[in-house]
């Protein structure tokens, strides 16, 4: 029974979600076209709706943050949470940077090129970036950083993308300002990898990690597990910019009390909330959400070597028992929207033209009988307060399914050992994914030869078609290939995608040009208070 | 001297055995600290060659010896996760989380000595009933609650104070430090206090009814005098052998009390670095906060000895 609450959410939501993929369609993918090696030389286009002129400068933003650890560290390869991400992403670089779509702009990069095998890519550094110790960037810094990532002794969770395609010898200076990679393997998609929060350049032969990068902001005091502090860094290269003084980041590891310190107002930000916390920020008139629409997803996840998932009807069944609006409702608040069983979200370009699966517990049942199964089937369901939602996905699951003559028994696994002992070796659990490029999440979701094919797909004519599109520069063919693989991932594996959801962070709304992305979590180089 | 080379004996054999069950435990925990360094996208080879480089493939009671004796020796290892020496990331922590015990302790222990006395000796009427039904009430409140109260009240509709303790990991103004440790100070004495209370109101009735308080009020002895010279001496030793008991509360409460405020100390560093699986930091954790119980205790012990005279000549002999 839906509340006239809930009726005007889902309005609201629907009105909203439409301008979003308007919006992203509208963006578009112009992935290779934009790296094409036109020499768009001079600052990353602004892409924001802030025009220069009604920009405030000056003032700190206060920032409560929980996804950080006591482990935290300014090594950039090295990072894992949320917050080393945020601040990689204020002391540091890239050689490009990307948005929420995977829009791919200059960095310390300002033009790049590659070769139509993709396996040779050339990137012009910019001139006249110093470091904040006033050394001047050269390739060597960008040899160094990316070889070191690629170390195992380092144990950079970047390497995990990087090194099926390269090997540190592969990284060659060409003079001081050109650097040219040349890969194992055929990757049309560098860049985007080369955008992650691990791949930051720092200076040649670092050790010291003490925060020394070329970011718009320079480091003044860091504590693991308690907070940090950066200043705008006056000689940053992109002019202008940063607009703020300076952050300062405070660790609040309790959920209740980081959402308590905004709603208080000692806080300015707040990073990723819960999803159940959503309703007691929007009854705060001052605050504000900002979410990251499709920047997580929590797959339910039925591995096809395992009895009764071996049928390919009752992995379809799994799939027609699930209530997708109702889940965005239920789980997310309205923070979600529904997809087709894929793993890139519906505001990526990438995203195939695919109606999901629709709520139809008769077809369901009638798969299951088709499988055998005519008495219905009963399954253990895992999850655990690993992430937010995660339960509350399981437990909603648990109902619809129920419909479909689906029993689902829901077993609650501790937090702490979730991810080493359920995930990738309980049959029926549910997982965890942070938004990647398509050639990404493509391969590491789905194909055999990565660790973490959690749904055991193993479909040789899938395999075949994300080989062939990691290899192509053609964009046309490009979609073509992701989404005729997606087509069979959809129709096919056990990974069931009710919906991709947004990652939601908190503020006043004086914050004004906060960004949320993949490569610093939230991006603060455009920031200021209004 | 037998008295204290007995007591020293048992310090070291207790402390030996808290750095022994600690060891066991954490080694027992199902989760892979390599995992925990790499991240959970570390493929399964990764993750060996972290296990192998990290000696962690060694057995057991090699690894256990090695740490004792370098944590002995002041060396307290270095954090798998995060490759910092484990003492930098603990030290600045501490100090913190001392100063809040100590803080939350000697306001509770003032406030609580004063209610007691004052309930045991209007022992009956309306006073002591509100004293004991509300120390009785906030015993049984959780500590979790206890905290988030407090925040409601006086951060959220006062404002008076912050909600979380967060300025105390800068470089904040002197009365921005003090706003900073008010609240969990409070918290803490919150929930220290009651049992203080209790066992003062409880003794003091006690010496209230012994016939040599009775023979003095027949003398006309009264009021302050005879609470200050006749009921205080007698009554409080016990309540200081309580006290070492109440520590306990006071540790287990400071881990959740900084959890909830966001304190960064070492009590909330203990909960992070278990999430975290930083072996090495939860290992130095608890035995610093087994060291500090059990030398506390101690001092709680020597404190009775010397507040009592016929426990003092005793020993002497």
């Amino acid at each position: 029974v839906e509340t006239p609450l809930q009726h005007l959410l889902e309005r609201e939501l629907d009105r909203r979600g439409l301008l979003r993929l308007g919006a992203a369609a509208a963006v578009g993918s112009s992935f290779l076209s934009a790296c094409g090696g036109s020499d768009s030389a001079g600052t990353p286009a602004d892409a924001g709706a802030t025009g220069a002129s009604d920009v405030t400068r000056g003032g700190v933003v206060l920032v409560s943050y929980s996804a950080a650890s006591s482990t935290d560290k300014l090594d950039p390869a090295r990072a894992v949470t949320g917050l080393e991400a945020c601040i990689g992403g204020m002391l540091y670089d890239n050689l490009v940077r990307t948005d929420l779509q995977f829009n791919i702009q200059p960095g310390l990069a300002t033009s790049w090129d590659v070769t139509p095998d993709a396996k040779t890519w050339t990137f012009q550094l910019r001139d006249g970036v110093e470091f904040h110790n006033g050394q001047p960037l050269t390739s060597q810094d960008v040899v160094f950083s990316i070889a070191r990532i690629l170390d195992p002794d380092v144990g950079s969770g970047g390497a995990v993308n990087l090194a099926p395609v390269l090997d540190a010898d592969g990284i060659k200076a060409d003079g001081p300002s050109t650097v040219v990679f040349e890969l194992k393997a055929p990757h049309a998609f560098l860049p985007a990898i080369l955008a992650a929060y691990t791949q930051r350049i720092i200076p040649d032969g670092e050790t010291e990690f003490k925060g020394n990068g070329t970011g718009p902001f320079t480091i003044k005091s860091f504590e693991a597990g308690a907070g940090f502090e950066v200043a705008r860094n006056p000689n940053y290269w992109e002019e202008g910019k940063p607009y703020l003084d300076g952050v300062r980041v405070a660790v609040v590891l309790e959920q209740a009390t980081k959402v308590q310190s905004v709603v208080a107002g000692d806080a300015d930000l707040a990073d990723t909330i819960e999803y159940s916390a959503i309703p007691t920020v929007q009854q705060a008139s001052s605050l504000e959400l900002y979410p990251a629409p499709g920047g997580v997803f929590l797959p339910l996840v039925a591995a096809a070597n395992n009895e009764p998932f071996a049928h390919e009807g009752v992995r379809q069944a799994l799939k027609l028992a699930v209530d997708r609006q109702r889940m965005v409702d239920v789980v997310y608040h309205g923070q979600a929207t529904v997809s087709a069983d894929v793993t890139v979200p519906p505001n990526d370009a990438f995203y195939p033209s695919i109606d999901p699966f629709p709520y139809d517990p008769a077809e369901a049942r009638s798969l299951l009988k088709q499988a055998g199964y005519s008495n219905g089937v009963d399954v253990t369901l895992y999850t655990s307060q690993a992430y937010p939602g995660i339960v509350d996905t399981a437990v909603a699951y648990k109902e619809m399914a129920a419909e479909a003559g689906i029993n689902v028994d829901v077993q609650v696994w501790p937090a702490a050992s979730y991810w080493d002992k359920v995930w990738l070796k309980k049959p029926f659990m549910v997982s965890s994914w942070l938004r990647q490029h398509v050639s990404v999440i493509l391969q590491q979701v789905y194909s055999q030869e990565s660790p973490w094919d959690e749904s055991q797909f193993a479909d040789p004519q899938f395999e075949d078609l994300i080989v062939q599109a990691q290899g192509s520069t053609d964009e046309a063919e490009q979609k073509e290939l992701y989404g005729q693989a997606m087509q069979l991932a959809n129709d096919k594996s056990g990974e069931i995608v009710p919906c991709h959801a947004a990652k939601v962070w908190v503020g006043k709304d004086k914050v004004k040009g906060l960004k949320l992305d993949i490569s610093n979590d939230a991006n603060f180089h455009e920031v200021y208070i209004a | 001297v037998y008295g204290a080379a007995r007591a020293a004996f048992k310090l070291v054999f207790t402390l030996f055995s808290i750095s022994l069950v600690t060891f066991l435990a954490t080694n027992a925990l199902p989760t892979d600290i390599g995992r925990a360094a790499l991240g959970r996208g570390a493929t399964p080879e990764q993750l060996e060659a972290f296990r192998e480089q990290q000696g962690l493939n060694e057995p057991v009671v090699r690894r256990y010896v090695t740490w004792l004796t370098n944590f002995a020796r002041g060396d307290w290892g270095t954090s798998l996760v995060s490759g910092q020496p484990v003492r930098l990331v603990i030290q600045p922590k501490m100090e913190r989380t001392v100063a809040l015990s100590l803080a939350g302790f000697f306001i509770a222990l003032p406030c609580s000595l004063a209610l007691g006395l004052l309930s045991a000796r209007r022992s009956g009427t309306r006073l002591d009933l509100t004293i004991s039904t509300g120390t009785l009430l906030l015993v049984s409140l959780p500590e979790f609650i206890v905290g988030i109260l407090l925040i409601l009240v006086f951060a959220v509709i006062l404002g008076w104070l912050p909600v979380d303790s967060t300025a105390l990991a800068f470089e904040s103004s002197p009365s921005a430090v003090l706003e900073a440790y008010a609240l969990p100070a409070l918290a803490l004495a919150l929930i220290v206090a009651p049992y203080i209370t209790r066992m003062m109101r409880a003794n003091a009735r006690e010496v209230f009814a012994e016939p040599y308080v009775q023979a003095a009020i027949l003398r006309g002895i009264s009021g302050n005098r005879l609470t200050r010279r006749y009921v205080l001496p007698n009554a409080l030793p016990p309540v200081v052998n309580g006290l070492a008991l109440i520590l306990a509360e006071l540790l287990s409460g400071v881990v959740v009390i900084e959890y909830v405020f966001a304190f960064p100390g070492a009590g909330q560093l203990l909960v992070a670095s278990v999430g975290a699986k930083d072996i090495p930091t939860v290992q130095a954790l608890v035995l610093l906060f087994g060291t500090f119980f059990v030398v506390l205790n101690l001092l709680a012990d020597l404190i009775v000895v010397l507040m009592t005279p016929k426990l003092r000549t005793a020993t002497a002999s």
